[in-house]
């Protein structure tokens, strides 16, 4: 079998006819639509909004356009939200808590860790500067370690 | 605003190839029948989409291709069969007139059914639009050589399955 003869024998095979009767509600429904809210060309007494998300994206236009009261109650419920809030807050209270001060074993903790980092950084051969004294009295690694965490 | 498109007209000029073009890519007759109504809906909505066209089958053909992949998605999410045909598997081909035909008609129905939907798309465009390799990347938005490579593999897969009954009926 010839490659050409396969395709020309596919090509003669004739395809089954688009059935008659989709016609006329097919072309009914696009006519419909074509007059509907959702085409703001259509219908130039659409929302300002919608017409004006519609330039910016049809596509999110026609997802929001089918419910709009249903974006109006989530709209409706998210400014009551925000009213509680407000409602329920009192009215001196700082937005966030003051920071509570590190307490020494932090400070200690951290005082180690840049010695240590600054020790990894010098250069080979370089001596070491003698340790700062501690804030904290000497005590097993594990203990202090609970401590911070605990802190 | 872009001016009211002539749907008569666009449905008589193209409605056939884009039923065909779905009907081959869904083989179901209920979801070739949304997605066809689904198209002409998009259009009248929205005719600013055929403004300035060169070629409007390619365009609407395109558009009937993305809107099927949109329903594969669908129901790939839903249904978790992406690709796969429908159970009920509509007649791509009118009814032949020779029995020997016939049994053709219904080997290439199956083998074209067994084509991944990408393969169908080229093979369906080239063989029954005849369309070029170009058009063809143009409407599926592929490189021309993945459509030619597309169509050549799709092509064999058609002859390894069609070659014993070609054989026979020739």
């Amino acid at each position: 079998m010839k490659p050409d003869d396969l395709e020309s024998q596919l090509k003669r095979q004739r395809l089954r006819p688009l059935p008659p009767e989709w016609r006329g509600p097919i072309l009914e429904a696009a006519r419909r639509a074509g007059e509907s809210p959702a085409a703001p060309a259509a219908n130039p007494r659409a929302p300002l909004w919608r017409r004006l998300l519609s330039a910016f994206s049809p596509e999110a236009a026609l997802v929001l356009w089918p419910s709009p009261g249903a974006w109006a109650v989530l709209a409706a419920v998210w400014v009551a939200l925000l009213g509680l809030h407000l409602a329920i807050r009192e009215p001196g209270e700082p937005q966030t808590a003051a920071a509570a001060p590190p307490s020494p074993l932090f400070l200690a903790a951290r005082a180690r860790q840049q010695r240590l980092l600054a020790e990894f950084r010098r250069p080979r051969g370089e001596v070491a500067p003698p340790d700062a004294p501690s804030l904290v009295p000497p005590r097993p690694h594990s203990q202090a370690a609970r401590e911070i965490r605990l802190t | 605003m872009a001016a009211p498109i002539d749907l008569e007209r666009l449905y008589d000029r193209h409605a056939q190839a884009l039923f065909s073009f779905l009907l081959d890519l869904t083989r179901n007759e209920a979801d070739t029948r949304d997605l066809l109504q689904e198209l002409f809906v998009k259009l009248a909505r929205r005719p600013a989409l055929l403004a300035g066209l060169r070629d409007e089958r390619a365009f609407l053909l395109r558009l009937a291709h993305n809107l099927a992949i949109d329903l594969f998605r669908r129901r790939q999410a839903r249904e978790k069969h992406h690709g796969q045909l429908a159970d009920e598997s509509a007649p791509l081909f009118a009814p032949a007139a020779q029995p020997d035909e016939g049994a053709f008609q219904a080997a290439l129905e199956t083998a074209l059914a067994e084509l991944p939907p990408d393969q169908r798309a080229v093979v369906h465009l080239r063989l029954w639009e005849d369309l070029t390799f170009e058009r063809i990347a143009e409407v599926l938005n592929l490189p021309l050589n993945t459509a030619a490579s597309r169509y050549r593999y799709g092509l064999d897969k058609l002859r390894q399955r069609l070659r014993p009954l070609y054989d026979e009926i020739n």
